[in-house]
């Protein structure tokens, strides 16, 4: 306030002061043009002075001097005939008035000029200043903005939106927006209508849809978020537009991670729930519905203790504990009860949940429903268990086989051999007995105790194959089993005047004493077995793809063909007591032979002789794993 | 020793049939050997005999002891181990005569080091050679 009166009083005595100065220069000034101008234009320097006041020091200061110009120059310059006469006449008067009235009407209009010149200038300053400000603000603003006039031509462009159109603003400005800035639907892929109209005429703040997307110049799309408001002026006229609008694409792809998560959360099979510190729940996904029974709407807010069997509630604030620790528990297995009061095996990750600072604030939890592992776990052990018995039955009823096998030939060896020696000892004690009667009948015991213990020596090796054994490491030259075979059967291939011929036979990886027994079965068969011819013996092998096969020809009486397949079943005997046999060498045949993962078969007729052959893996030539 | 051929040997038997003690008897006899037979038909009376306890307290080691493998109650196995650890019968030498063993059986007798091992023959002229055997074993030790 006193500032402003200060301010005034300062003015009024400017302007006083420059009114007497120029009243003074204007009377100095007049005497200088006075014996030029005579007694003519008594006024016109204050005149001059006036208007120059009125347009520099105001209304007040002319005012001034059109008095004093009046008065100096009515006594000095308004010259009569009659000196001493200041304003004789009518004339006079009228000079006088009529340079005032004329002096202060142009003064006033000068002065109102002047106003009006300086209000204006103030006005464009206060716009260029606040021009100034607003390009200064907009580019500091991290979004896009962009300025138009009521015609929709750019008026500004921050550098965000002149690097989101691809354009300078000094190439947009005065330009229609339309020109540069085209949205479309993300979806449709239609265009929109420009914002720009729709803010002008209803004046409001108006947005984009959701999906929008600006197309730029070179056809990609780019999502963005767009806001148009009214530029209005101090009167409140609307005098342009600003759009603000923003890139949203990883706004858009942080959504959409969103959407994706939950909807993972939302179709897991597993039960994904969440729970606070206070173990209430807070979110209960359908999974978790599906596996307990319970909506979200029924389980949100309630104790974690609802779906807790009763016996194990107690763990709840241990987890809690856990979770608070900042633990995960992993694959905790836990009893729940559904809402039917079902038990049921689940199986539980156990996560803390942090809030933004990095607090803990709850945990969530993947339950998943293990019953049927559960039960597929216990199916297979009581499955195994079976096994395991029914294997050590087996292993058991081996055992008593291979216990029945040595009790039947030691055993049972025991009294014939009583028997035999007995006789022997008989006969030994009735020398030159004259009835011969005594002798023949020890020979039938004799005879009878000896096929018994052949018999059960027979029966003692084909128990014994059937046993598992271990896989032979060694060789075996087939030529040296074939040669003590022929020593083994010398006797009966000298009484019979046999011939047996071989071809040269490989070395493979099995057992010596099996296979001596395969080839002296087989051989002493074909001689056991012979026709009226003498026994012609014929042993060949030739290598398939992946396994041996062997043959033992003779020319025997062969074998009629419905009894092929019996002849390896023990004990099967086709011929009486006239060919001794004890019906187990074939049988003993084919435990060889399948034991080494081989196949033997027999192929003959009658009268025409018989072959036997059989196969063996070449695997077992090398090296034998497993059978 | 002096005499040894006058002296009557001792033998000592464990043979639970009687008759295999009958052969053994007559291989005995027809080999020529001049002996006292001691038989005991079971194992545990074997036991006693080799550990010199019981009935058999002060019985002398025999000059040859014949042990049958499958014994009652207690097996020949079992005498062969207490015989060899009475140091009384060091010395003595042990024939096997038994039927076919199996392995692990056969394995543990030569372990427990045996002069002689005779699988029972069927046959009425290998059992009379048994005889044969038992005097040569006779005549090396004594």
């Amino acid at each position: 306030m006193n500032e402003q009166a200060e301010d005034r009083r300062k003015r009024f005595l400017i302007n006083f002061t420059a009114a007497i100065a120029a009243t003074a220069a204007a009377t100095i000034v007049r005497f200088a043009i006075a014996p030029f101008a005579g007694p003519a234009v008594p006024f016109i320097t204050y005149f001059v002075a006036a208007l120059i006041l009125a347009w520099y020091y105001g209304f007040f200061s002319a005012v001034l001097c059109v008095a004093f110009g009046s008065a100096i120059g009515s006594r000095y310059f308004l010259i009569h005939d009659e000196p001493g006469h200041v304003l004789a006449t009518s004339n006079d008067w009228a000079a006088v008035i009529g340079f005032a009235i004329v002096a202060l009407a142009i003064s006033l209009l000068l002065h109102l000029l002047r106003t009006a010149f300086d209000r204006r200038k103030a006005t464009e300053n206060a716009e260029r200043e606040q021009r100034r400000w607003f390009e200064a603000t907009l580019a500091s603003i991290g979004d896009a903005v962009i300025t138009t006039d009521l015609e929709g031509r750019v008026v500004h462009a921050n550098s965000v939106a002149q690097s989101l159109l691809g354009s300078t603003e000094r190439k947009m400005s005065g330009r229609p927006l339309n020109e540069f800035f085209r949205v479309i639907d993300e979806v449709s892929g239609e265009e929109l209508d420009s914002l720009v109209p729709a803010v002008l005429k209803t004046g409001n703040v108006v947005g984009l849809p959701e999906r929008s997307a600006l197309k730029s110049t070179d056809g990609t799309t780019i999502p963005i978020d767009d806001t148009a408001a009214p530029i209005r002026n101090a009167g409140g006229r609307i005098t342009g537009t600003v759009l603000v609008f923003r890139d949203v694409t990883a706004r858009r792809r942080a959504e959409e991670t969103v959407r994706l998560l939950a909807s993972i959360v939302e179709s897991s099979q597993d039960a994904i729930i969440t729970h606070d510190l206070n173990g209430r729940f807070t979110t209960w996904n359908q999974g978790a519905e599906r596996i307990f029974g319970y909506s979200a709407e029924e389980m949100i807010g309630q104790p974690a203790s609802r779906i807790a069997k009763v016996e194990t509630e107690n763990e709840i604030p241990e987890v809690l504990r856990r979770i608070q620790a900042g633990e995960r528990i992993e694959q905790y297995l836990a009893v729940r009860r559904t809402k039917s009061g079902q038990l049921i095996d689940v199986s539980i990750i156990i996560s803390p949940i942090y809030d933004e600072l990095g607090r803990i604030s709850g945990a969530s939890k993947i339950a998943r429903d293990i019953g049927a592992q559960v039960r597929a776990a216990a199916q297979l052990a009581q499955a195994n268990a079976a096994l395991k018995s029914s294997n050590e039955r087996l292993a058991r009823f081996n055992e008593d086989l291979e216990r029945f096998a040595f009790v039947a030939s030691h055993d049972l060896q025991e009294p014939l051999r009583m028997m035999t020696v007995y006789s022997q000892l008989l006969a030994r004690s009735f020398p030159g007995q004259p009835n011969g009667d005594v002798n023949k009948y020890i020979d039938y015991m004799t005879g009878g105790a000896r096929r018994m213990r052949e018999l059960l020596a027979d029966l003692l090796a084909f128990a014994e194959l059937g046993a598992r054994g271990e896989q032979p490491t060694a060789s075996t030259d087939l030529n040296l089993v074939l040669d003590k075979v022929t020593q083994n059967l010398r006797a009966s291939i000298d009484e019979t005047g046999a011939t047996i011929r071989a071809e040269h036979l490989p070395v493979v990886n099995v057992y010596e004493g099996h296979f001596i027994a395969l080839f002296q079965n087989l051989i002493s068969n074909a001689i056991k077995y012979r026709g009226t011819e003498k026994p012609e013996v014929r042993v060949f092998v030739e290598q398939n793809t992946g396994d041996w096969r062997f043959g033992v020809a003779d020319n025997g009486i062969g074998i009629e063909r419905e009894y092929l397949d019996r002849i390896f079943v023990p004990f099967k005997r086709l011929h009486g007591a006239n060919i001794p046999g004890s019906g187990i060498g074939l049988a003993i045949c084919q435990r060889v032979i399948e034991r080494y993962g081989g196949r033997i078969w027999a192929e003959s007729e009658a009268g025409r002789g018989s072959t036997f052959l059989f196969t063996l893996p070449q695997i077992a030539r090398t090296k034998a794993e497993g059978h | 020793m002096d005499g040894a051929t006058n002296r009557k040997a001792r033998i000592f038997l464990a043979e639970d049939n009687s008759g295999d003690v009958e052969l053994l008897r007559i291989a005995l006899k027809s080999a020529e050997v001049d002996c006292d037979l001691l038989v005991v038909s079971d194992g545990r009376e074997a036991l006693d005999f080799v550990r010199q306890q019981g009935k058999y307290e002060n019985h002398q080691p025999p000059d040859l002891a014949v042990l049958d493998l499958n014994l009652p109650k207690n097996d020949g196995l079992e005498v062969l181990e207490a015989l060899r650890a009475n140091s009384a019968f060091e010395g003595v030498p042990v024939a096997i005569v038994s039927s076919a063993s199996a392995p692990q059986e056969l394995a543990k007798m030569l372990s427990l080091r045996v002069d002689r091992f005779i699988p029972k023959p069927a046959d009425l002229d290998l059992y009379l050679r048994i005889g044969t055997t038992l005097k040569e074993l006779l005549r090396t030790t004594s």
